[in-house]
């Protein structure tokens, strides 16, 4: 499958602070991939490049074959981006809105719009500036689906909105996810989880993993070693085992490159005469903060203290 | 050119308070601006009913001159914020607009909501002044461009590197305060400049360049801090180096030398010669500071051939002692310096620092002045007898009945369109005695004559009305109780350019005057040679 989205060695920096650190992931088309990451971690940043909005100090990345730093105009007639904070033109009415936008759109879909309108149950008269959070969300939505995009990039879509809310608009982009790729960038994992087909973790500008999410819960498990006895952790353990901890009798750590038995009898081995070895899947809110965790451990005792900010 | 049309219509739809207020004020202006002609013609000081309603309606038509461009500055911002070029969250960077199509919408919609009620005032003020508009379309046009290049073109940069209406009134002012300091410390350097004829030729197209370079530069990658550079910057360098310039290459340029030896004095329009018998005795200038001080050098001006008439714009002066000191003042303007054949009396200004003064005041110098002058040749002439009814002069503009005017029967304003007149010499004899409804006698009076307008060739000035008025003056001082009488022929000389040049005039041997202090500390210069 070609891929929608990509990006190489792409990084941004404003003065001495690194966004963006040469990051290099790809988003398959007909992917939902949700971009996940602390506040800060630089995922406004990375859709904003994509979208040419801001430009990336170096590195490249390409959407739907087109360089992402000459994307404008009819580019992006295939292409959707909402935002949390966009802002809108606040004097016009859904109704207007609409309406304005229709004829930029060769493949608008009126139907599609009527369809919109109706499940979001958009107030048509109403101007955007008296309409709730959600409701000018749901007008965003509207308004980036009903022309079909064949890559719709949507950045904290569903930050701060009540569930309601929420379960309608994704159900109105699974309506559509068929047909396009999707991007999007949050930092609620239980909701990327809950739709997601794939799944990158940035982390201070640096994109720790990116993976298909069935691929990426199948590499992560949760080991928990029962010994016999008070246990000593080693100090040269495998990379791949993070967060060990030792209590008493047990023994627990993530192994981040689970691959079945072979894994079983790596850890067996390591743990002789153990009483019990668990590997126990894990939820991605749980994977998250291991990796998380790890990677800051790790930065701290390589004394790697650089401030980094997401735009 | 359909996305053109589509944004245009949004913004019309979007912006139409502001479009009616806009359009309202204008309306208002071409209505009510008229009454200024009245003022000038002198008409409102007539009292009597109706007196305070014209004068509320002149108060009107200054506060509408200044809100018409006010209006424009507010269309201009909300047009372009509404697709604001700064920051990165707006919602139309990301919808398939051309950057060619966004700037073409917003150029269509000033052509129409600004320029074409603009240009329809304008022709409505001129129509409305007895002018036919449709002999003017060139000046018209003219005054679009002036008025694009003064006021529309840089609110349209302002605009373009500003996020809304509240940072693009402060960036205004704070341009506007860095070009007053600029200025200021201009005038600090060089209390006055010298004006030469080609000064906005240059400045306007290089100011509009800068304007436009930032507006593409902004709608077509949003190059914030690059636009805001460029408009920063290029004002800037344009004022510095106008400062900056040596006066005496500009000078040299507009102004070119005559060539020495005996020849150069026969071919000089004009002949200046220091009039060596007067005494100077009226008291000048003095610095309240007491930092600079200044006397009137007394002149004999003769030698302007017939047909012909001479104009001292400029004047440059400088001293040499014969101790060896210099000083050498900068390009000084000179005005009301006119000159038709004949030999006449005059005089120019002599300022420099007290410390300056200090210097030679006790030795004998040399003073060596420099002026720059115009040579013009009388062109078509035109001969009005006043009949006490408005009377038009080709070239020249409408003119009220003089004999009726409350001022002055020497004194008149007339309307000219799009600018101030070419330059023109009015003249006309005045009666000594008191009118009366027998026709004067030729060659029974005093004759008068004023100098109106300027060379400047330009079909228009900047302005936001399209009419202009003029005062003529036949009275030569507030004494002069001469009239004109009705009946009386008056005559509109129009001059043209023959010449630019620069002549000396050297006084060797010349003692400073000596420094006065009266009682009330105002100091006297009185130059003896």
């Amino acid at each position: 499958m070609a891929d929608a989205i990509c990006t190489e060695r792409l990084s941004k920096r404003y003065g001495k602070t690194t966004a963006l650190d040469e990051v290099t992931f790809s988003v398959p088309a007909g992917a939902i991939y949700g971009l996940v990451g602390a506040n800060g971690a630089g995922k406004t940043t990375m859709l904003k490049a994509l979208m040419n909005i801001i430009r990336p100090t170096s590195g490249r990345a390409r959407v739907l074959e087109m360089d992402s730093t000459s994307l404008a105009g009819r580019g992006f007639e295939q292409i959707g981006y909402v935002s949390e904070n966009q802002e809108m033109p606040e004097g016009m009415t859904v109704a207007a809105l609409l309406e304005y936008l229709r004829p930029f759109y060769p493949r608008w879909d009126r139907d599609l719009e009527a369809r919109l309108v109706r499940q979001f149950d958009l107030p048509l008269k109403r101007k955007l500036k008296h309409l709730s959070r959600g409701m000018r969300m749901k007008a965003a939505f509207a308004s980036s689906l009903a022309y079909r995009p064949r890559v719709l990039v949507l950045d904290e879509p569903f930050s701060g909105l009540d569930p309601l809310v929420r379960d309608e608009l994704i159900e109105g982009l699974l309506d559509q996810a068929a047909e396009m790729t999707i991007l999007l960038s949050s930092h609620d994992l239980a909701e990327i989880e809950s739709f997601a087909s794939h799944i990158g973790f940035l982390e201070q500008g640096r994109m720790l993993f990116s993976d298909e999410m069935a691929v990426l819960k199948e590499r992560f498990r949760e080991v928990t070693v029962t010994l016999d006895g008070p246990h000593t952790l080693a100090m040269d353990l495998p990379a791949a085992w993070l967060k060990p901890e030792a209590a008493d009798c047990v023994v627990r750590f993530v192994h981040s490159d689970f691959r079945g038995e072979a894994s079983v009898a790596e850890v067996s081995a390591a743990f002789a005469g153990a009483r019990d070895i668990s590997f126990d899947a894990m939820p991605l809110r749980s994977i998250f903060l291991a990796i998380a965790r790890a990677e800051r451990t790790q930065r701290q005792a390589a004394g790697d203290v650089a401030g980094r900010v997401d735009a | 050119m359909r996305q053109i049309l589509h944004i245009f219509a949004k913004d019309s739809r979007r912006f139409w308070p502001e479009i009616a207020v806009s359009l309202a004020i204008l309306v208002a202006f071409v209505r009510v601006y008229p009454v200024q002609w009245l003022e000038t013609e002198g008409v409102s000081f007539i009292s009597g009913p109706g007196f305070d309603h014209r004068k509320q309606l002149e108060i009107l038509a200054n506060v509408l001159v200044v809100l018409v461009p006010v209006t424009w500055w507010l269309l201009i911002a909300r047009v372009v914020h509404a697709e604001s070029l700064v920051g990165d969250r707006q919602f139309w960077v990301t919808r398939p607009y051309e950057w060619k199509n966004l700037v073409g919408a917003k150029l269509l919609f000033l052509l129409v909501y600004l320029y074409l009620p603009f240009l329809v005032a304008q022709s409505a003020l001129l129509g409305e002044a007895g002018f036919n508009p449709f002999q003017y379309v060139p000046g018209l046009l003219y005054s679009l461009y002036l008025v694009s290049g003064t006021i529309v073109v840089p609110l349209l940069a302002i605009a373009s590197v500003t996020k809304n209406f509240a940072r693009m009134v402060l960036t205004s002012l704070g341009i506007l305060i860095v070009l007053i300091a600029i200025a200021y410390l201009g005038a600090m350097a060089d209390s006055q400049s010298a004006s030469t004829p080609y000064s906005d030729w240059v400045s306007m197209p290089i100011i509009l360049l800068a304007c436009a370079v930032a507006i593409t530069v902004q709608y077509s990658a949003r190059k914030v801090w690059l636009a805001r550079g460029l408009l920063v910057t290029v004002p800037i360098v344009v004022m510095l180096s106008a400062l900056g310039l040596p006066d005496a290459a500009v000078m040299r340029a507009a102004y070119p030398r005559t060539n020495g030896g005996p020849s150069a004095v026969v071919d000089a329009p004009i002949q200046i010669a220091f009039d060596a018998s007067q005494e100077w005795p009226k008291t000048w200038y003095a610095d309240p500071k007491d930092k600079e001080v200044g006397a009137e050098l007394p002149l004999i001006i003769s030698g302007v051939t017939k047909d012909n008439a001479a104009i001292i714009d400029d004047v440059m002066v400088t001293l040499d002692g014969a101790n060896g000191e210099h000083w050498s003042s900068s390009w000084h303007p000179v005005y009301n310096h006119q000159f038709l054949p004949g030999t006449r009396k005059s005089s120019v200004s002599l300022m420099m620092s007290r410390s300056a003064y200090e210097q030679f005041k006790s030795i004998p110098v040399t003073l060596r002045m420099t002026f720059a002058v115009t040579q013009v040749r009388a062109g078509k002439a035109t001969e009005v007898v006043d009949t006490g009814h408005k009377f038009f002069v080709p070239d020249f503009g409408l003119c009220p009945p003089i004999a009726t005017h409350w001022y002055s029967a020497s004194t008149f304003n007339c309307r000219t369109a799009l600018h101030s007149p070419v330059l023109t010499y009015v003249s006309a004899e005045k009666s000594l005695v008191k009118c009366d409804s027998s026709q004067p006698e030729p060659g029974n009076g005093v004759p008068a004559g004023d100098w109106i307008g300027s060379l400047h060739a330009d079909p228009a000035d900047f302005g936001i009305t399209s009419v202009w008025s003029s005062r003529v003056s036949l009275a030569r001082d507030s004494r002069d109780n001469y009239t004109i009488c009705p009946g009386t022929p008056i005559r509109f000389t129009q001059y043209e350019l023959v010449r630019r040049v620069q002549e000396d005039l050297t006084v060797p041997n010349l003692r400073l005057p000596i420094l006065k202090s009266s009682l009330d500390d105002i100091l006297t210069l009185r130059l003896k040679p």
